[in-house]
């Protein structure tokens, strides 16, 4: 179903561009979709009210996360459904350190990152060596424990966790003289508040493109190719010599510690953590982000965020506009669920991958013909759609 | 002219976008026995599975003169088709008895009971381990118990896939010979697919040589034996 | 498949690795560890743990049951399920408060109505998917869940409900047992749940639809060649799935008290159940469920008494039930009675 079955429906239709692939008007094209991106995304924050901006710094956090997620659902095929726990450890990790420990936030990121890749392959490990929907079974549940981990009182958990409560981050994120200079936030027209917002949306933005790289270069690797190969087919994969569980494992830990580096940047940008932030329920809301993003597509990251954060916005409001409802918040979960089931039958590959698909009916870029033993190396149909889609 | 079990009629057959029967003509009598010859991955299995409505299929397909393409295997079994898969297709967690019953599963009439009785006198090794997990049987027995399975459902018309993949020699003679047995005391008409060649066209009527996806050669069982493309491909002549 | 062999050796080690040898070894292990606690705490409160722990082992059991029969059948879990099971109670609940229903006619009602929610959800929403790709199965019972939660929470509100007890349940309605209490209650939901299994071994073992259940199981292929209309198959098992559900539902709701989520915190426990016994062994994951809250009622009542063991707080049981089910399958995956060969490729 989520397969790159979307290449052969297009060599039907004619698009009305084409271009090749390495020539001055491909290279074009591509600064032009990445300034389409760029542009608005630094002008938001100058032109947006200082709410909105705090809420695009959450989409980023969350979009971190969601690429997460989609190293292990997309790309490796192991269905996960407890990421949201990950997320939460990367969450708690920084805000431990920079209350307890009174670090710098950046400094917290690598250990996040470090803490929830161990958590990752402690899950993965017994869950990966069974195939089939154990590993769905498993994160599920620990989407449902971690909550409650966070209130045990043994060993100090919920002393430096805050229990029911959570905590909030001692010492928030301001920018410094330079930095204001540099992001022309040490004007007289804006207040604080607005000032921060920008400061935080702008690192939550830097650490998204970070990830971004990150990740679609590893895709671009050995171990990436190894990983999207063992998705498609796990026989092959292991007959033409991928290490099954070590690959497996890895993906699933990696996926883990991104998934982590998003929540330290949900901490960042909220100033608090709590338990109800990292529940079953936001595992729903991420999962329905990825999906509706698209899973298995790298611009999924830019979107998903957006979704998580705009549609707990508008999904009350929406219900609100169905008269047979009284006006109730618990709907909203209802539209959460509709959504991955919408998701499931119609859209398959998500938002960018419908939007991929319309693409190629207006420019198709065709690959460089001499070239072809790197694409067949890439293996898969849609290794080739992603990287080819940067 | 007797009366015709099975007609196909320019069948095609595709796994999504792989076409793999290309305009297959075939014919069964009632009460004959047909053989299917091929090269691994010529479409035999296909064509079976096209009888059963288990794959795509276009074109015509005539069981007892009902056409059946698009029906439903659920329904195709109930017009008495048994079809015992490659690989015997047996239920490894059910007991021999449970597999028996199972066969049965499209019978309303109250004969099932001695019937088992009947295929566990024909094959005594089924009684023995009438209790047994299918799974544990060995492969000679499960396919012992994959044909008595089919035969539960009192056929008109038995489709058989390879049947002797993986028996020793002395079995598969063994096995063959109850084919022309059944064939013999019941009037079952059967379609065999068969690499053993030899043995399948000493009870077989007639045959069809199936290649890449089409019928390159057909005629009756002594015909077939003496051809020299034949001798030399699956005789090993 | 083991089993079978390895009985005819006999060797004390062999017999340990089978799922009887665990299960005793790990009794074993537990009592040893318990024996500090159980002197110093008397038969008495022994005897009382025990009994605590036999109803939620009876709902763990029913609701492990409803998820091995959707996994048997199409290896697929239902994540839906424990919200089918919620909705379900609600919906008693509602008859029975608002209508006037009672109980047990409501109990039926509701189980009917949750049969059919159930074998519409598998016709409309999981049978157009190739059961092999599991994720857009995964997002739609993820979705379902979802839903029935907010419809829950929607028409009935988030507070907590009352729920009727089905069984007798005045504080006086219990035996004495050598000082410990067995309450009326606990026996009438064992009962139910061992009346359920029973009914469920005559359906699938004694009945045609039954065989067809256990032939869609092994073999899907041959079930449709030996003229078993698949489809059906498992509508049906996924309308038994849901009622059974209902019934765990139900049968828990007088403890937990209705609220949108009572059921998805159960679930865990059921998952740890059916994957302790084996996530496709009907009887695997009763005894699981029984293992699963005699040691969660232990560790627990226990921990309190046990020096160093004071943080074990009653939700600290859903952790255990977690770690339980991380140790089952890095041991032994398949779970002490699973027999498909679920180990990957
Ligand atoms: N499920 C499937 N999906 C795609 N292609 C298939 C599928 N099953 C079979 N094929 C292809 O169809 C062709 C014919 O297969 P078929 O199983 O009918 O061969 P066969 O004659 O029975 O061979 P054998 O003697 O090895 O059993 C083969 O090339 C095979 O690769
Ligand atoms: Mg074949």
């Amino acid at each position: 179903m989520s397969g790159g079955s979307s290449s052969g429906g297009d060599a039907a239709i004619k698009p009305m561009f084409v271009l090749q692939e390495g020539t001055s008007q491909h290279r074009m094209y591509q600064a032009f979709g990445w300034l389409c991106l760029a542009i608005p995304m630094i002008l938001a924050p100058y032109m947006l009210p200082s709410f909105r901006v705090a809420q695009l710094a959450q989409c980023a956090g969350w979009g971190v996360a969601i690429l997460g997620m989609n190293i292990a659902i997309g790309w490796s095929g192991l269905l996960s459904l407890g990421h949201i726990a990950f997320c939460g450890m990367g969450a708690y990790t920084t805000t431990i350190l920079i209350n307890e420990n009174s670090w710098d936030f950046w400094m917290t990121l690598p250990v996040a990152f470090i803490v929830c890749f161990i958590a990752g392959a402690l899950v993965g490990l017994p869950a990966l060596k069974i195939k089939g929907l154990y590993l769905a079974l498993v994160t599920f549940a620990l989407a449902y424990t971690f909550p409650i981990l966070l209130k045990i009182e043994g060993g100090g958990i919920a002393r430096r966790t805050g229990g029911d409560n959570g905590r909030n981050l001692e010492e928030k994120l301001v920018p410094t003289e330079t930095i204001r200079k540099i992001l022309f936030i040490n004007g007289e027209g804006t207040d604080e508040s607005t000032r921060i917002a920008v400061y935080k949306y702008v690192v939550a933005v830097l650490v998204l493109l970070v990830c971004f790289l990150i990740v679609r270069n590893i895709l671009k690797s050995r171990g990436g190719r190894a990983m999207i190969a063992l998705r498609d087919n796990q026989i092959g994969a292991a007959v033409s010599g991928v290490p099954l569980n070590k690959t497996k494992v890895l993906a699933f830990a990696l996926s883990a510690a991104i998934a982590g580096i998003g929540g330290s940047l949900i901490a960042m940008v909220l100033d608090s953590v709590g338990p109800t932030v990292f529940d079953a329920n936001y595992a729903i809301i991420t999962l329905m982000g990825l999906v509706l993003a698209g899973v298995g597509t790298l611009h999924g990251a830019w979107l998903g965020g957006v979704f998580v954060v705009f549609l707990q916005d508008l999904a009350p409001r929406a219900v609100g506009l169905i008269p047979v409802f009284n006006v109730d918040v618990v709907y909203a979960r209802a539209i959460y669920g509709l959504m991955l089931v919408l998701v499931a039958f119609f859209m398959p590959g998500g938002v960018v991958s419908f939007g991929r698909k319309w693409r190629a009916r207006i420019i198709q870029v065709q690959p460089k013909a001499p070239d072809t033993s790197h694409l067949a190396r890439a293996g898969t149909g849609q290794a080739a759609a992603a990287t080819a889609a940067v | 002219m007797s009366e015709l079990m099975l007609k196909l009629s320019g069948v095609n057959a595709r796994y999504g976008a792989i076409q793999v029967l290309r305009d297959v003509n075939l014919e069964v009598n009632k009460g004959e026995v047909v053989v299917v010859l091929g090269a691994n991955g010529a479409g035999k299995t296909t064509t079976l599975r096209a009888i059963c409505s288990m794959v795509t299929t276009t074109g015509s397909i005539q069981i007892a003169g009902t056409e059946v393409v698009g029906k439903d295997t659920a329904d195709i079994v109930r017009m008495q088709v048994a079809h015992v898969p490659q690989g015997r297709g047996t239920f490894p967690e059910l007991s021999v008895i449970d597999n028996l019953m199972v066969g049965a599963y499209t019978r309303k009439d109250k004969e099932v009971q001695a019937d088992i009785d009947r295929w566990m006198d024909a094959f005594p090794r089924l009684r023995e381990r009438r209790t047994q997990a299918a799974g544990s049987l060995s492969g000679g027995e499960q396919q012992m118990l994959a044909v008595a399975r089919a035969m539960m459902c009192r056929p008109q018309l038995l489709l058989l896939d390879e049947p002797s993949l993986g028996l020793a020699p002395l079995i598969i003679e063994d096995l063959f010979r109850r084919f022309g047995e059944i064939n013999r005391e019941t009037g079952t008409t059967m379609l065999v697919v068969e690499q053993n060649a030899n043995l399948a066209l000493e009870i077989a009527n007639r045959g069809y040589v199936l290649e890449a996806g089409e019928i390159v050669l057909q005629g009756s069982a002594d015909d077939l034996r003496t051809n020299e493309a034949v001798r030399e491909a699956y005789l090993g002549a | 498949m083991t089993a079978v062999t390895t009985k005819s050796r006999g060797s004390f080690l062999t017999w340990l690795k089978t799922g009887s040898g665990i299960l005793t070894a790990m009794m074993a292990v537990i009592v040893i560890a318990l024996i500090p606690a159980i002197i110093q705490g008397g038969l008495k409160l022994f005897l009382q743990r025990v009994f605590d722990s036999l109803n939620n082992g009876a709902v763990y059991a029913v609701t492990a049951i409803a998820l091995v029969i959707i996994f048997k059948a199409t290896t697929l879990i239902n994540f839906a399920g424990a919200n089918i099971a919620m909705f379900g109670a609600y919906v008693c609940w509602w008859l029975n408060t608002s209508y006037g229903f009672p109980i047990w006619i409501a109990v039926f009602v509701a189980m009917g109505t949750m049969a059919v929610l159930g074998s519409l959800i598998e016709r409309t929403l999981i049978r157009p998917f190739d059961v092999n790709d599991h994720l857009p199965v995964v997002l739609i019972t993820f979705g379902i869940a979802a839903i029935l939660e907010a419809f829950a929470g929607g028409f009935w509100g988030l507070e907590f409900h009352k729920f009727p007890s089905p069984f007798p349940s005045d504080p006086k309605d219990r035996f004495t047992i050598a000082g410990a209490f067995l309450r009326y209650e606990t026996i009438g939901t064992l009962f139910v749940m061992g009346l359920m299994i029973f009914g469920i071994y005559l359906l699938l073992n004694k009945t045609k639809v039954g065989l067809a259940f256990r032939a869609v199981s092994s073999n899907v292929e041959s079930a449709r060649l030996v003229g078993v209309r698949t489809g059906r198959t498992l509508q049906f098992g996924w309308a038994l799935a849901s009622a059974l559900g209902v019934l765990g539902a139900c049968l828990v709701a007088k403890q937990t008290n209705l609220e949108p989520a009572f059921m998805a915190k159960l679930v865990i426990f059921a998952f740890a159940a059916a994957t302790l016994g084996g996530l496709d062994s009907i009887g695997g994951s009763v005894i699981g469920a029984f293992i699963v809250a005699v040691v969660q009622s232990m560790l627990t009542g226990y921990g309190q008494e046990i020096p160093g063991l004071g943080w074990l707080k009653s939700n600290f049981a859903l952790v255990l039930a977690f770690v339980l089910i991380l140790v089952v399958l890095l041991f032994k995956p398949a779970g002490l009675y699973g027999t498909r060969r679920i180990e990957r490729v």
